[in-house]
């Protein structure tokens, strides 16, 4: 019943949501998009460096085996943007849902999880004002691009408690998703229609990975997991279709407690991005390039608020991302904070996080603040 | 536990809402940053000038003849000569005083004709409006050669100067002008009927228009009789009325009827008015996938067009739903029509705003033809008739300035 009821809210919950996307970036317009970041308020928090230890997380199917019950999870994320070009500033904000998911135990040492992630944000929309001469006029016009969509990981995982101290976990990934592209002109001119196109792609694909999740000493945990996805196929309204290979990801993260109610986590992760740079460029995009990511987070449980444990979390990572802009390939950076609040005799977590960094290539930056809320739900 | 498990339902709930409210908001537009953060393929446009485009056309004339308009158009000049006739209410014979049901016969004191002037050429000076007796024996077969002989001096009632009454600035007015009674007495007692005629004079040749009892709304010519009820007995004798007379029947007559368009021309205008139809062959690609930004058709004078001096008016083209010939079903949605303007005299090619009609085309794909109806867009109103070259015409011909936007190439991924 409980299942049950975790499966619907999920349901719902997405059913209001925007498309599942971490941030929409004006970088997405680029290649695929912007790689997502299906990350939990939690590990939000600390800058990402959870990564293949979070129980919530996509990255280690093996750290599932932390959840003894049932446990659902969701995460929205209000983003502001600030995108800084040749001209002035302009300033964007969105709201997106990167992560959903929930967990049940099947046996006693056997977890299994459906979860709903971002894998390519393909939110963008940009604008442009210039001029024509038709019919010996000069008419002005300004030009629209809109992408809404993206694509997201849909995973299911199992993982298996091989001792107290080690989990191992398998999953596979259906990438899935689709975007709608529509391109504008508006004329300037009541004597010229404005001119609307729509395209619609389908995004399809799948993939595998698997974890381990081990706790060699005390107050040590360790997680470790590789995925790979196949290849990521796009087809068009216009039938044209493509596909691009996916890259192999790699992720391992650690975290220690240094002293009582006092945590040191960091992560690593690469990811083979290259792989897909041939197809991108036979499509006609620009290529793309291995990436690695690095996040450090400290995470202090020692603090009270009126009588209740508040912990307080903080972060930083930086991240290169596939991407390349005019010839100068993109990375981000972000320093992090949050907190966790206990509900309901601590069978629901909130735990909220702001993120702030910036984005750049070349002469381009783009800051960004997110706001990420993630609630679990343990009934 | 239970109350602990439902308050973490309540939580989820809450925590749901409050996001999909912010979700509400979303602000995505950048500035493009060409090339790097632009899509990659730019929206491309083609301007080009469509030739051959015309299957067939037809001219048709008939729609609506001077009867069915509500005005009177007097002109003397040479190439659209017209007078105006109407025929009015018969005068009563007998008039009624209070407490009497016996009735007496009028006496006209005095009569006023009352017209409505519509349109008039402020620089022809010296404007007369003449007024004639004619036949009340006038109906729709009667012609312009016919009443000739009684636009005649002995027949002549009296004449308006114009700038007079309105001044020699008004293009328009009401003129209330005091005509002999005598000559404007009914033709017998009993039929009581007065039928005038209108022609006009200046310094130069001109073009005036009344109003008809055609018109919905609108003054129509009045013919008002001051009587006095003398042959009652006294004090009686001294009552007086007014008898206000409009026409029972009224119209214009031209010197030459516009007749069959020309086999060489599509004509359009004129009254009786004259349509045309014109069937296009244009490549599906464009039509059909490509987005029309703006579609000109172009018309090709064949002489320059008639009407009265100065006169402009709009040829209107209009969708066919149904091609039945001059008979078509046409599609008349004001968004969706092209409109050209004329000014009399000029050879000017005419451009022809079709983009609207080209665009429903595209929609309603193979459900209707392509054609469209050409007519003058107030053919009760004005006289201006055009003759452009019909699709065999060679360089005359219509011709389609098309400028469209092809389909955006999309690319994947």
């Amino acid at each position: 019943m409980n299942a049950v009821r975790v499966l619907a809210t999920l349901m719902l919950a997405a059913g209001a949501a925007r498309p599942l996307a971490a941030q929409g970036s004006t970088f997405g317009i680029r290649g695929l998009g912007m790689p997502g970041r299906p990350v939990s308020g939690h590990d939000a928090a600390l800058g990402g460096a959870l990564g293949a230890i979070d129980p919530t997380g996509t990255a280690n199917p093996a750290a599932l085996g932390r959840f003894t019950g049932l446990a659902g999870w969701g995460v929205g994320a209000p983003a502001y943007r600030s995108f800084e070009g040749t001209g002035a500033a302009q300033n964007f904000r969105a709201t997106r849902f990167p992560l959903f998911g929930f967990a049940s135990n099947i046996r006693r040492r056997l977890a299994v999880g459906l979860s709903a992630g971002d894998f390519l944000d393909r939110n963008w929309s940009v604008t442009e004002s210039d001029t024509i001469v038709i019919r010996a006029d000069t008419v002005p016009f300004e030009d629209a691009a809109q992408s809404l969509g993206g694509v997201s990981d849909l995973r299911l995982a199992a993982a298996y408690r091989a001792s107290a101290r080690v989990s191992v976990g398998l999953a596979i990934h259906a990438l899935s998703g689709s975007t709608r592209l529509t391109v504008q002109r508006n004329f300037d001119s009541p004597a010229y229609t404005d001119v609307v196109d729509v395209s619609i792609t389908d995004f399809g694909g799948l993939g595998v990975s698997a974890g381990i999740l081990a706790s060699p000493a005390p107050r040590l945990d360790l997680g470790a997991s590789i995925k790979l996805a196949g290849h990521l196929t796009a087809e068009n309204t216009a039938g044209l279709s493509a596909r691009v290979a996916m890259p192999l990801e790699a992720t391992v993260s650690a975290a220690y407690e240094v002293v009582p109610g006092v945590a040191l986590a960091g992560s690593a992760h690469h990811a083979g991005w290259s792989r897909a740079s041939d197809d991108l460029v036979a499509a006609g995009q620009a290529p793309t390039r291995d990436l690695w990511a690095v996040a450090a987070g400290l995470d202090v449980d020692r603090a009270n608020l009126l009588l209740a444990r508040l912990p307080l979390r903080l972060g930083y990572r930086w991240t290169q991302l596939p991407l390349q802009i005019g010839g100068a390939w993109l990375s981000e950076r972000a320093v992090s904070g949050g907190i966790g609040l206990r509900f309901a005799g601590g069978r629901t977590t909130a735990d909220l996080a702001l993120e702030s960094g910036s984005r750049e290539a070349g002469a381009l930056r783009e800051r960004f603040q997110t706001v990420f809320i993630g609630i679990t739900v343990r009934p | 536990m239970r109350m602990a498990s439902t308050a973490a339902w309540r939580s989820l709930g809450a925590a749901a809402t409050v996001l999909a409210v912010l979700a509400c908001s979303e602000q995505l537009s950048a500035p493009g940053q060409c090339p790097e953060l632009c899509p990659g393929e730019d929206i491309q446009v083609v301007d080009t000038v469509l030739t051959g485009i015309v299957a067939s056309d037809s001219s048709f004339r008939g729609f609506l003849d001077p009867r069915q308009t509500p005005m009177l158009v007097v002109a003397d000049d040479d190439s659209a000569r017209s007078v105006a006739i109407m025929r009015f209410f018969p005068r009563p014979s007998r008039i009624f005083v209070p407490n009497d049901t016996t009735g007496y016969p009028p006496r006209v004191d005095s009569v006023h004709l009352v017209l409505r002037l519509l349109v008039r050429d402020t620089a022809a000076k010296n404007l007369r409006v003449l007024i004639y007796r004619v036949p009340r024996t006038i109906d729709t077969t009667t012609t312009f050669a016919g009443i000739q002989p009684y636009f005649a001096d002995s027949t002549l009632v009296d004449s308006i100067l114009v700038d007079s009454v309105l001044g020699d600035t008004a293009t328009n007015g009401t003129i209330t002008y005091r005509v002999p009674a005598a000559r404007v007495e009914p033709d017998t007692v009993d039929s009581g009927m007065v039928a005038l005629g209108l022609d006009v004079r200046a310094d130069r040749k001109t073009t005036v228009t009344f109003e008809t009892s055609g018109a919905q709304v609108g003054s129509p010519p009045h013919l008002r009789y001051f009587v006095t009820a003398a042959t009652a007995p006294p004090p009686q004798d001294s009552v007086q009325r007014v008898l206000d007379q409009t026409p029972t029947f009224d119209t214009f007559l031209q010197a030459q009827v516009p007749g069959t368009p020309p086999a060489t021309a599509i004509t359009i205008g004129n009254l009786p008015s004259a349509r045309a139809i014109v069937r296009f062959t244009l490549p599906r690609a464009i039509v059909e996938s490509a987005t029309v930004v703006r579609a000109t058709l172009l018309l090709t004078p064949l002489r320059p067009a008639t009407g009265r001096p100065g006169e402009r008016f709009a040829i209107e083209a209009l969708a066919v739903l149904r091609d039945f010939s001059g008979k078509s079903v046409l599609f008349l949605d004001e968004a969706t029509r092209g409109l050209g303007v004329v000014t009399t005299g000029s050879t000017d090619t005419i451009p022809i705003e079709i983009g609207p009609i080209v665009r429903f085309w595209r929609v309603a794909g193979d459900s209707v033809p392509r054609a469209i109806i050409l007519r003058n867009l107030d053919e009760s109103v004005t006289l201006g008739e055009i003759q452009v070259g019909r699709g065999n015409a060679g360089a005359l011909a219509p011709r389609l300035r098309l400028t469209y936007v092809p389909r955006y190439r999309f690319g994947v991924p």
